[in-house]
């Protein structure tokens, strides 16, 4: 029981660092998923962020076309300066910057050839559904133009207007319940996101604690006192286990809490199930680094890098459709891809019959798979340890 | 002197801690981000549609001629598979297409999800729609219109829109980059710290012992600071010369210029450190803490875990954009590729420049004529 309760006696010590990752964690959360809206099964257009500086000045010909452009764009304020509007620009808050020159009815009314400028990101998609919008509209007023004598602005509006209201009707085909899907989609997020959470924490206390365990004085203190080697392994192990478990059920609490439509179905489950697995997975490799490394500040350095390269490798801050093939398979050798992975295909388990959750098992199984190998190694290791003590 | 500052370079570099979190973090995040955003680049660019289009029986069938011939800047708009309901409705639900049409005459849009380029697609659809309305409104008012190349005007598709001149692509994912260089300038931070600690009789026992010594206290600080500068620059130069020939970042066409900002940061973090080290009367522990929390915290700000951040932070918060040292290294690098003129490179420059004078001469106040009786 002595070394049960002095495991928890190191890990007081390490609180704070457990804590500022807690509070890193939850604040990504949050900030990730403030936005998230539960979708409609309606079709939505997706409306694009552009600014419209209009040197032309306001007329029939603009208030019809910006009437129009309404539906297909979200207009932003227009800022003063080139930079000011530039910097919008890289930063995504405007994706289509159009200048519209002054005289451009003008122009346009009497068949000139003049254009509207833009700045976008070039050849982006929004780019691309914005200048459809925009040949549209002037296109179908060119046609007017020329082929209904003595037509003017009014009319011209009217006309484009009248067409406008025949739209094309849109079948949504949705297979899963908005707020399942939002559900799951939540938890997906929130538990890869843990998944990194996971290892940075346990690096910075398990190994930390084990580091403590390990001293060479502290070992060779130990072998002469009453409690056998097997006894005081049992009890750290059984320390590890309910600190780890203890974790992850306050961050499924957590996540269960910050979601907005908390659901408990399969898929939330087997999410949990995973958690549970993966965590297994982070002891071990914290347990690793713990009786390896030989100085306590390069286990800060350690917990830094692999949970970072950890996460940026396996998908966790960015997903894995957008890896590359070569990345994503220098990551099936880190469990965390695994772990990903499966949460990915749990987003849309439904039920025990879904032929997926064979693959969720398999994905679980290479995690434990991962676990169990590096346990062996630690083993190897620790055993070589106690021989070289005296 | 030179010996002096040979032995305090070697030391530096023993000290295997400072030198992974300097030379090694950054190239492991460099690396991390590189392999992360590879595809991201591209992400936005526009690609041909996938979709199918199933035909109800018409013989000529109009709509999917225009559906293949559609053009958008010399690329094909649409992949058209032709094919029936059944197998439309499959490849939709397995992800092979995005939409598919049914109909010619009054086109139905079948998707899976709201997006984009579901948006394109319905666009489309409507515009075709709403020309075939058009034509048969002109010809109520004007009948000889067929004759007079209706037809052909309908057809015809102009380009009302062309893009100013071309300057440097944005790419905010570039922000995760220079946010990186500049975290790693302002980094020197720590590097201070230790020269400040390393001469102060009240901070270390080296500190004390160098205090008896008989070599001028100020001359040897200065011979200490110019090895952790070295050093330092060290790390930025692997840095930048990984992310320039590695992983091929864009800094622009003024590599002179992001040299010089780099080494004002530089200086600025060393400057830092120094200050920190010298007026924060508290345990080395703490001091460290203070100058993770100001450079982590100022790499933050700058956008170096989420882009966005720098944009609100010079929106909402100018004074904190232009006192954080990580983020006018990295604006001025961001200006130097995005911007035509060097009018906010400058202006970066010479408020970080005032920052390191400032912090330069504090922590020289407080380094300068200490004398201890008894310690």
């Amino acid at each position: 029981m002595q070394v049960f309760n002095t495991y928890f006696k190191i890990l007081k010590k390490r609180l704070v660092a457990i804590l500022i990752y807690a509070s890193i964690f939850l604040f990504l959360t949050i900030a990730m998923t403030e936005n998230q809206n539960v979708n409609n099964k309606k079709f939505e257009t997706q409306k694009v962020n552009i600014m419209v500086i209009n040197e032309n000045g306001k007329d029939a010909l603009m208030d019809g076309f910006m009437k129009y452009m309404g539906s297909y764009v979200n207009f932003v304020e227009p800022k003063e300066g080139e930079e000011a509007r530039k910097d919008m620009l890289f930063y995504g808050k405007v994706q289509y910057i159009l200048t519209i020159p002054s005289k451009f009815s003008n122009e346009f009314l009497n068949h000139g050839t003049v254009q509207l400028t833009k700045q976008t990101v070039p050849n982006s998609t929004q780019a691309m559904s914005v200048d459809n919008a925009i040949n549209n509209y002037f296109n179908m007023g060119k046609v007017y133009l020329k082929n209904v004598k003595n037509i003017n602005v009014e009319q011209l509006n009217s006309y484009i207007a009248e067409n406008f209201k025949k739209q094309t009707s849109v079948q949504l085909d949705v297979k899963v319940q908005d707020d399942v899907a939002y559900n799951n989609e939540f938890n997906e997020f929130y538990f890869n996101v843990l998944a990194y959470i996971m290892i940075a924490a346990f690096i910075t206390s398990v190994s930390m604690i084990m580091f403590s365990f390990n001293g060479i004085d502290i070992r060779r203190r130990h072998t002469a006192a009453p409690l056998t080697s097997r006894k005081m392994n049992i009890f750290l192990l059984l320390a590890n286990l309910v600190f780890v478990l203890a974790y992850i059920i306050m961050f499924i609490v957590v996540g269960f809490m910050l979601n907005k439509c908390r659901m408990i179905n399969l898929s939330t489950l087997f999410m949990w199930l995973n958690a549970l697995v993966f965590g297994l997975t982070a002891l071990s490799i914290s347990y690793l680094v713990g009786i390896t490394v030989e100085n306590r500040k390069t286990i800060g350095a350690l917990s830094t890098a692999i949970s970072l390269s950890f996460a940026f490798l396996s998908g966790i801050f960015v997903p894995q459709q957008y890896l590359g093939a070569a990345v994503l398979r220098v990551a099936s050798f880190l469990p965390s891809y695994w772990y990903v992975k499966a949460n990915r295909t749990l987003v849309y388990i439904t039920s025990l019959q879904n032929k997926e959750l064979a693959e969720v098992f398999g994905y679980m199984g290479i995690q434990l798979g991962f676990a169990a190998a590096i346990i062996c190694i630690a083993l190897v290791i620790s055993k070589r340890k106690r021989q070289q003590a005296f | 002197m030179i010996q002096l500052y040979i032995a305090r370079l070697k030391c530096l570099f023993r000290n295997k801690e400072s030198l992974f979190w300097c030379y090694m973090f950054p190239i492991l995040l460099a690396t991390c981000f590189f392999f992360a955003f590879n595809n991201l680049w591209k992400v936005e660019d526009f690609t041909t549609i996938k979709i199918a289009y199933v035909n109800e029986g018409t013989q000529e069938d109009k709509l999917n001629q225009i559906l293949t011939s559609q053009k958008m800047n010399n690329m094909n708009m649409f992949d058209v598979n032709q094919c029936d309901i059944s197998k439309a409705k499959k490849l939709l639900e397995d992800g092979n297409i995005e939409a598919y049409v049914v109909g010619s005459e009054d086109p139905v849009l079948y998707i899976k999800e709201n997006g984009l380029n579901q948006t394109i697609m319905k666009s489309f659809l409507d515009s075709y729609r709403q020309r075939a309305d058009a034509i048969a409104d002109i010809i109520k008012v004007n009948p000889n219109a067929i004759k007079e190349g209706l037809m052909n005007d309908s057809m015809q598709q102009n380009e009302f829109v062309k893009e100013a001149s071309q300057g440097k692509k944005p790419q905010s994912l570039l922000t995760y980059f220079y946010a990186l260089l500049a975290f790693t300038c302002i980094y020197a931070a720590n590097w201070g710290l230790d020269e400040v600690i390393n001469i102060q009789a009240n901070l270390s026992n080296r500190g004390a012992r160098v205090s008896v010594s008989p070599i001028n206290k100020m001359k040897l600080f200065l011979c200490n600071l110019l090895a952790a500068f070295t050093a330092h620059l060290g790390s930025i130069s692997l840095l930048f010369a990984y992310m320039y020939f590695a992983i091929k970042v864009d800094f622009g066409n003024n590599l002179l210029y992001l040299f010089m900002i780099c080494l004002l940061g530089s200086l600025a973090g060393l400057a830092l450190g120094g200050t920190v080290g010298v007026w924060v009367k508290k345990k080395v522990e703490v001091k460290e803490a203070i100058l993770t929390i100001a450079v982590m915290g100022g790499g933050f700000l700058s956008g170096m875990m989420v882009p966005d951040i720098k944009y609100t932070i010079a929106e909402k918060f100018p004074l904190l954009a232009y006192i954080n040292p990580v983020n006018l290294v990295a604006d001025a690098m961001y200006s130097l590729y995005y911007y035509d003129t060097y009018d906010r490179f400058y202006l970066d420059a010479f408020v970080l420049g005032i920052i390191t004078v400032v912090l330069g001469v504090a922590s020289y106040i407080g380094i300068r004529r200490k004398n201890y009786a008894s310690i």
